[in-house]
């Protein structure tokens, strides 16, 4: 029984579920019907909103290019119109400018003539002070060294006495240097000539009683002398 | 004991005393040896004749050895005690002219000086003389340095002689 029941209610789901399952069917093929509608309904409104992009698009690029064109021909009648009334200000200011450096030239030249002159005046009279200072100081310069010159020679002599006599002083001294080594030599050679010569005149002439009658002289001589200072 | 001053004027020089010194030493000696003829033996052979006569001529008056010896002794300090005179000469004199010498200085300095001689070439004639602690220079060379010396201080210090220096000063101002 409960096999019986069992299968029925199995059955019966089974039932059930086929229908479900046909419904859903049912439904799916007609969503996917209208969806491939909508998606052809899309095409279509797209296609026409494109092309009508399009013309609207053409349609403004062809503003656009008139309205270029259009600019392009007012600026160039502006640039022209500039142009022509740019030369004219120009020519206007060139002259102007012409008229205002003449008389500019005009004023500096005479400006410079005064300043020359008062120069030129200047200077002649500084030249001629300065000639006059030139004279001046010259022969203040003059009289200043005429009177080094004096001050110098007097110097100079008194320097020339000095150095004349100190050089007399070290002559004095150098000859009298010389005079006593000349003498000093002289006397040296003439002890020597003369002991050489005593020695041998004296000790070949003197025979041996003179040497004894001289001993017997120095004896005697001795005594005397020995005696006094006793 | 008195010792005869003519013995004692015998001796002219150094040498000579040094001599009579070493015979009488010998005698001395002589009288103390065993041999009695000693002593006439020295003085025969040992002692020069001029001393031996005198000295025997004395030694006859002494007969006993002390005697002798206090005569000897007596005059070797005698010898000793002589007054000398040192006298340097340029040439060794002859024995005439020593005797010479010895008689002048007796006659000079004292009776019985003695001379101690020494000989110096180089002061060429004269004598260096020194006697009693003093001295004297009677040498010919000295004399010459003092002739020479003068000679050049006349030569160097000529009368109205008038520097060169100056000379030369007062040729150069005027």
């Amino acid at each position: 029984m409960l096999i019986i029941v069992t299968v029925a209610i199995l059955a019966i789901t089974c039932a059930v579920v086929t229908v479900a399952y046909s419904r859903s069917l049912l439904c799916q093929r007609r969503l996917q019907r209208e969806n491939e509608a909508l998606r052809s309904n899309i095409h279509a409104k797209a296609g026409a909103l494109l092309e009508e992009a399009h013309r609207h698009s053409l349609s403004i690029i062809e503003d656009a290019n008139q309205h270029a064109q259009d600019m392009l021909a007012s600026t160039q009648a502006y640039v022209d119109h500039s142009n022509e009334a740019l030369s004219g200000r120009l020519k206007d200011l060139t002259d102007k400018q012409k008229k205002q450096i003449a008389e500019r030239a005009d004023s500096l030249t005479v400006m410079y003539q005064n300043l020359l002159e008062n120069l030129q005046k200047e200077h002649i009279n500084t030249f001629r002070n300065v000639s006059k200072d030139i004279e001046i100081d010259g022969k203040e310069e003059l009289n200043a060294f005429a009177r080094a010159v004096e001050e110098e020679t007097a110097l100079s002599q008194k320097e020339l006495a000095a150095r004349v006599d100190a050089a007399y002083k070290k002559a004095e001294q150098e000859i009298a240097e010389y005079k006593k080594s000349e003498l000093r030599e002289f006397d040296k050679q003439v002890e020597e000539a003369v002991a050489k010569a005593a020695e041998k005149i004296l000790g070949k002439s003197l025979s041996l009683s003179d040497q004894e009658e001289l001993v017997v002289r120095a004896l005697e001589e001795a005594h005397t002398r020995l005696m006094k200072s006793h | 004991m008195d010792v005869p001053k003519q013995i004692l004027q015998l001796i002219p020089t150094t040498q000579e005393r040094s001599e009579l010194l070493a015979e009488i030493d010998l005698l001395t000696k002589s009288l103390f040896q065993e041999d009695e003829d000693s002593f006439k033996n020295v003085l025969r052979n040992d002692i020069g004749k001029d001393s031996a006569g005198i000295l025997s001529h004395l030694l006859e008056k002494e007969e006993s050895l002390k005697q002798r010896e206090a005569f000897l002794t007596s005059l070797k300090e005698a010898l000793l005690a002589l007054p000398l005179l040192h006298l340097t000469v340029a040439v060794k004199p002859s024995e005439a002219g020593l005797e010479l010498l010895a008689k002048k200085s007796r006659s000079l300095f004292a009776p019985t000086v003695i001379l101690d001689i020494v000989v110096d070439e180089n002061i060429f004639g004269g004598a260096l003389v020194s006697y009693g602690g003093r001295y004297a220079d009677c040498s010919l060379a000295t004399k010459m340095d003092d002739y020479f010396a003068k000679i050049k201080n006349q030569k160097s210090h000529p009368k109205g002689d008038q520097p060169l220096a100056e000379k030369i000063k007062n040729t150069v101002q005027n």
